[in-house]
């Protein structure tokens, strides 16, 4: 009986950790290319998240087609962001735009909560609740697809990433943008791109997370601190590792709520994130701030 | 081709170059020699537009590119290949040549511009799938060097190519810089091995303390007893 | 540099003297209106908490959750008082006490354990601060849950003598000048810390760390006093709020506010002025309570956010700064803006 939950479990936790990896990746792109670790990048998802439950609520369309709307409504905040605030302080201490970005996402979270009230909300399709079996496992339908989905996001990404001009020029300003500038690099206009290009994985992330999840305003930070805590195990820019550090934290999040108890999940997700810092202290990232 | 007028340049309050100018004509190679901290690699970086002068003005076929992005210059044709190389470690051999090749005009030749680098350093060929990082320090400067050549350069400037290097590679990298010179690629070279770069300069300027103090034929500084003195060591 | 120093002072201390004995007539120049006193009452407390952050800052630290200390502290003192008898001026100072405590056991979890920096550090107070409310929210019978603790017990006595009551609490103007205290003996505090030879180590840390190390500062023991007297003082905050509005609950003692507020005020202050932050704070909190609270009822904080924002990218040194120049400049007259670039160098801590 155990075992069966814990498998349960384990399976729940590879299929969460899938959206879990793609919220991370838009962070470690942003983070990678510019330097910046944007705090707000849970309320981007969040935003994307409710964007996702509004088109349900009033278009009644589900949330894997408004998807790309998601992606492109959180792109253009993305957008505004980059231009009008982050590059204006780029010369600045990284603690400046560290607060500024904190800001940012205090100022989008109550936003969310002038629009859209403090209220769980989320997106339920019934075809997504309904369960399939595999063996002894049962997973809901829902977790299945936005794995899939975000498994297929990421492997467009990376391919993105590794095979086009674009992706290589995102890629080298990360290796170093000194070099990068000497190839003929546009590095500010690369910088616009990969910060939008996060903000729209946040977005479609978000349209994804609502449909598993329920949201509410305040819950920014905690989407944050997970996807920091999996680049912290990953690394900036590995794909493998994105996908492996998501997989690891939802599996781990998930036998924690199965062995101890679900009212402390959200206290596991916080444990799980200080224990991750302390015993890996810088570990992967510690990658040279040239 | 590239003149350099009366450039002042520095770091912050720190002033580095003093009213530094020099020529380099078309099809030459000209080398800019010093000892350590004499700002040879601030003038490139000012070339570059990595820098911005505090004043003066540097030219390039008539056209004025002091204060233009680094990447405007670039596509200009001037070519700056850093100290210390500088490599993307996390890209393969393959990748980092084709980021030498990003510009547009740089792009339409960039089949072209691989066959030759690949046959100037056929071991580049050999290793084009593995990671920069892990390259020997002989290769990783063939590889910035060919990294530089693939964007399609008109001048192409070298920071300190023969640094850290053994003898012998040493000389496998200047017979490459001459043979790209012959292939009719304007060459900027900054070097602390004086006695080679003058060997292979057809002219060349002494930078000391951010000042050009000497400015002649490659053959005539060699002779001079400054040079000799300072650098040579006899 | 030494020759001005004395002048400086001079001038810091009229200053310091003139700024004080305004406050002392605050009440009077507001017609001893509660509401306004309320409000500043409130903005005495939450400076306390700005402070503590800003001693953090200033060894190169920044928290992203010192609702953690904060709400604690609270926690500690209501509970303490209401549930074990112990009259609130012991439980704040208990509470204190606590705060410390925790701040050193953060402290020894992040800066040794986990050799945290940078941001590493400001999330993990971060999470601190959530585990905290989790923590008090599952804790039901020790903490009373999610509902919160009602009928707190004032920190100001209520007399009763032959059918009389003197009601110190009630009276708004008696919680002024002790809150006032307060304020006043936790800036001379962390002036007299930042002075020292500690604030000077402080200094180097937060200029460059691993150069501070190199040269022989033992970086973690500085860092550790840091988060401890922060601990303390942002607990002790935390005290006198749950005493002085009588009622607690965890989403509201660990509620973002406390550690955006404090961000907001040092920052708007200036991180690099010991006053910074209480000056910053009593206009940020009034602005707040004035103003933000009336424009949006809920969600207040999203005009915070926007004046952060603002503040990072136009102000960053704080609005003080500007101030100091004007004062220096009219107290010395016309020629002093040449003097004051060069006697007060940036990140120069002086009285006001
Ligand atoms: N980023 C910088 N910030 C401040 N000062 C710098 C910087 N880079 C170089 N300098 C200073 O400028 C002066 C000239 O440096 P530069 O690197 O141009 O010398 P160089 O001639 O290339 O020397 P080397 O042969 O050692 O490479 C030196 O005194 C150096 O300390
Ligand atoms: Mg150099």
């Amino acid at each position: 009986m155990l075992w069966e939950s814990l498998l349960s479990s384990i399976v729940y936790g590879i299929l969460v950790g899938g959206v879990y990896a793609l919220i991370s990746m838009g962070l470690a792109l942003i983070w990678g290319v510019m330097d910046v670790i944007n705090l707000s990048h849970g309320e981007l998802v969040l935003l994307g998240g409710y964007v996702a439950y509004w088109l349900f609520v009033l278009e009644d369309l589900n949330p894997l087609l408004s998807l790309p709307l998601a992606a492109l409504v959180v792109g253009s905040i993305g957008l505004i962001m980059e231009k009008f605030f982050v590059s204006k302080i780029k010369e600045a201490p990284a603690l400046n735009t560290f607060l500024l970005t904190y800001g940012i996402g205090i100022f989008i979270a109550n936003a969310i909560l002038q629009i859209w009230t403090a209220d769980y909300r989320r997106v339920n399709v019934s075809f997504f609740l309904e369960t399939v079996s595999l063996g002894p496992i049962r997973v809901s339908r829902g977790d299945v697809l936005t794995f899939s989905l975000s498994f297929g996001l990421i492997m467009f990404t990376h391919i993105i990433l590794t095979k086009t001009y674009l992706g290589k020029a995102i890629r080298a300003l990360t290796e170093d943008r000194i070099a990068a500038q000497l190839m003929g690099i546009n590095d500010k206009q690369v910088d616009i791109i990969a910060f939008v290009m996060g903000s729209m994985l946040a977005g479609a992330a978000g349209s994804l997370f609502v449909s598993l999840y329920y949201v509410y305003p305040a819950l920014g930070g905690w989407i944050t601190a997970k996807a920091f805590i999996i680049v912290v195990l990953s690394g900036v820019g590995s794909m493998s590792g994105t996908i492996l550090g998501g997989v690891m934290l939802g599996v781990a999040e998930s036998i924690a709520t199965t062995l101890i108890s679900a009212s402390y999940r959200e206290l596991i997700g916080f444990v799980i994130f200080i224990i991750t810092l302390l015993i890996k202290p810088s570990g992967l990232l510690g990658r040279s701030s040239h | 081709m590239l003149k350099v007028k009366k450039i002042n340049v520095g770091y912050g309050d720190l002033q580095v170059l003093w009213e530094t100018s020099f020529t380099v004509k078309r099809g030459e190679i000209f080398a800019l020699v010093g000892s350590n901290g004499a700002g040879k690699t601030t003038t490139l970086k000012t070339i570059s537009g990595l820098l911005k002068p505090f004043s003066g003005l540097i030219k390039f076929l008539d056209k004025n590119i002091h204060g233009l992005h680094p990447y405007k210059i670039v596509e200009e044709g001037i070519i700056h290949v850093p100290e210390g190389r500088r490599l993307f470690p996390g890209m393969t051999v393959l990748e980092n040549l084709e980021l030498g090749a990003y510009t547009k005009k740089a792009r339409v030749k960039r089949r072209d511009s691989l066959e030759n680098v690949f046959n100037l350093f056929p071991i580049l060929r050999e290793r084009k799938n593995q990671l920069a990082g892990t390259l020997s320090g002989g290769e990783q400067q063939m590889l910035a060097i060919a990294r530089g050549l693939m964007g399609a350069p008109r001048i192409l400037m070298m920071d300190e190519p023969s640094l850290g290097l053994a003898p012998k590679i040493v000389l496998k990298i200047f017979d490459a810089i001459k043979e790209i010179n012959e292939n009719g690629v304007t060459i900027l070279l900054v070097e602390q091995n004086v006695y080679h770069a003058l060997k292979i300069a057809e002219r060349a300027a002494v930078l000391e303390s951010g000042r050009v103090v000497l400015e002649g034929r490659g053959e005539e500084l060699l002779g001079d007893e400054h040079v000799k003195k300072s650098y040579l060591g006899r | 540099m030494g020759i001005f120093k004395g002048k400086i002072s001079s001038f810091e201390l009229k200053t310091f003297i003139l700024v004080v004995a305004l406050a002392y007539m605050l009440p009077f120049m507001v017609g001893f209106s509660a509401y306004i006193l309320h409000v500043l009452n409130l903005a005495l407390i939450i400076s306390v908490l700005s402070l503590s952050w800003s001693i953090l800052v200033s060894c190169g630290q920044i928290s992203f959750g010192h609702a953690a200390f904060f709400g604690s502290g609270a926690y500690v003192s209501a509970l303490l008082a209401i549930d074990y008898g112990v009259p609130p001026p012991v439980s704040i100072l208990i509470s204190g006490v606590f705060g410390a405590l925790m701040g050193a056991g953060i402290g020894g979890l992040c800066f040794r354990l986990g050799k945290l920096t940078g941001p590493y550090f400001a999330l993990s107070m971060l999470a601190f601060a959530e585990i905290c409310r989790i923590i008090v929210i599952n804790l039901g019978p020790l903490t009373r849950g999610p509902l919160g603790i009602y009928d707190i017990p004032p920190f100001l006595p209520v007399f009763k003598f032959w059918g009389l009551t003197l009601d110190l609490y009630r009276d708004k103007v008696p919680n002024y000048y002790l809150l006032l205290a307060v304020l006043l003996f936790t800036f001379l505090v962390v002036r007299k810390v930042r002075n020292s030879r500690i604030g000077f180590a402080f200094k180097c840390i937060s200029q460059d760390e691993d150069a501070a190390e190199t040269v022989g500062v033992d970086t973690f023991r500085y860092k550790l006093i840091a988060i401890t007297v922060s601990g303390l003082f942002a607990a002790v905050s935390g005290a006198f709020y749950a005493h002085y509005t009588h009622y607690m609950e965890p989403s509201h003692a660990y509620s973002v506010s406390w550690t955006l507020l404090p961000v907001v005020s040092s920052l708007f202050g200036g991180i690099n002025l010991l006053s910074g932050p209480i000056f910053g704070c009593l206009i940020i909190w009034c602005t707040d309570e004035f103003l933000f609270t009336e424009l949006l009822t809920r969600g207040h904080e999203l005009l915070l956010g926007a004046l952060l924002v603002i503040i990072v990218i136009y102000m960053p040194d704080g609005f003080m700064i500007k101030v100091k120049e004007l004062l220096t400049s009219i107290s010395k007259g016309g020629k002093a803006e040449a003097v004051t670039e060069n006697v007060l160098p940036r990140g120069e801590e002086e009285l006001c």
